[in-house]
């Protein structure tokens, strides 16, 4: 929420926000007030949309063309020109089906044994989807659900503090992020760079469920600044419960 | 799931971005595909689907040993395909071009990867709460993460010019 003292300026994250169209309207609203009468941020409003603006367009002038036939652009059904020959359409739905086959384990053996190659060379990738950026620890946000990418196969998840009630529930998920998400309470998520923070307080009674994606290995829990448990990704699968009513053992 | 419906509505939005993030068309293409196929294999939640694709679009693109090697000769390569929708260049203004497209690649190339990622998923219409999702940060941090990579670009991209 914008609420600005006197003689104090938008900040430059509400502007770009304004700019975007991302506040809800009482937001808008208020930083359009404001930039009624604030040549300062008014300026600095201009500024970023002609930066803005100024790269988009040199964006545009500079992105090459996207290739076309592809295989899977071949499948579809001749929304833009002339229909692909039947022989195309065919080869694209065998090489279409052929790739959603060679996922199956059986398909790969079979393949594998027919081409003499080890199955590995043919198997699906089985390094997870993750996005390596290192991350910044970002400002706390009181929320219910927050998401984010992990950037290596352990996960760390630091809580402030045990609780009145509540557990932690884990799950796995089918997607590359992580999701927290916060069941009969808030807390404060901050993301940081090995895993997150959950800001809570002793008297909640909040449940936390974690999905984690496939590709992380271990998880380690931190209550309180006591000592790590450590979850791996079996019991993750499973199901696994920590209640955050009492020291974890 | 009609996949080749999907890949009418997003390829496009996808190949622009990767070959705006990698600099490469050719990586990009690979990328935009390997994405797709993917999503044969494991299909994200429905309302998903366009975040997903450009998400391992993003981490195909990073993959790609290409993409390193492509950085390293971004100096000395010349264009070899005109922007989206121009007609062909006279050579001149072709070199012009190229020359342009040059300089943006590097420009974008120095940025860190999480604000080149932020600015292109701005640049297709993602909303903060999907580019915070995206990069691992909070919503509200989008908007002056945003401000200051446009503030690192300005001067290198001369963004102030009201002519570019």
């Amino acid at each position: 929420m914008l609420t600005l003292l006197p003689n104090e300026h938008v900040s430059d994250g509400d502007l770009v926000r304004f700019l975007d169209g991302e506040g809800d309207p009482a937001e808008q609203e208020r930083t359009d007030a404001h930039l009624r009468g604030c040549q300062p941020c008014t300026q600095r409003l201009q500024s970023l949309r002609r930066r803005s603006r100024g790269l988009s367009l040199l964006l545009a002038q500079t992105t090459p063309a996207a290739p076309e036939p592809d295989v899977l652009a071949a499948t579809r059904t001749g929304k833009r020109g002339q229909a692909s020959p039947p022989w195309l359409r065919a080869a694209a739905a065998v090489l279409v089906v052929l790739s959603a086959a060679l996922l199956a384990e059986p398909v790969r053996a079979w393949v594998a044994d027919l081409l003499g190659i080890g199955q590995t060379e043919l198997a699906a990738p089985t390094q997870p989807e993750l996005w390596t950026t290192p991350l910044t620890p970002s400002a706390p946000e009181a929320g219910t659900r927050v998401q984010f990418t992990p950037t290596g196969v352990e996960v760390e998840l630091d809580i402030a503090s045990y609780q009145a009630g509540g557990a932690i529930r884990f799950e796995a998920g089918e997607v590359p992020e992580v999701t927290v998400q916060v069941q009969g309470g808030t807390a404060d998520l901050l993301v940081l760079p090995s895993g997150i923070r959950i800001g809570n307080t002793p008297e909640s009674t909040a449940d936390y469920q974690v999905t984690l994606p496939a590709g992380v290995r271990q998880v380690r829990v931190r209550v309180g600044g006591g000592a790590p448990r450590v979850i791996p990704a079996a019991r993750v699968a499973a199901g696994e419960r920590l209640d955050l009513a009492r020291p974890m053992r | 799931m009609d996949v080749a419906a999907l890949f009418a509505e997003h390829h496009t939005a996808l190949f622009r971005y990767l070959a705006r993030w990698t600099g490469d068309p050719d990586v990009a293409a690979d990328a935009a595909q390997e994405a797709f196929v993917k999503l044969l294999e494991r299909p994200p939640k429905p309302g998903e689907t366009r975040a997903w694709l450009f998400r391992v679009g993003t981490n195909a693109a990073r993959e790609s040993e290409r993409t390193r090697s492509r950085r390293s000769r971004l100096l000395e390569e010349a264009p070899d395909r005109a922007p989206m929708g121009d007609a062909p260049l006279a050579p001149d203004a072709r070199l012009a071009a190229g020359e342009r497209r040059r300089v943006v690649q590097q420009a974008l190339a120095g940025l860190p990867e999480r604000d080149r990622t932020m600015l292109l998923m701005r640049e297709e219409g993602f909303s903060h709460r999907e580019i915070a999702e995206a990069v691992g940060t909070t919503t509200k941090s989008v908007g002056t993460m945003i401000a200051r990579a446009l503030d690192k670009l300005a001067a290198e991209l001369r963004l102030d010019e009201e002519d570019i």
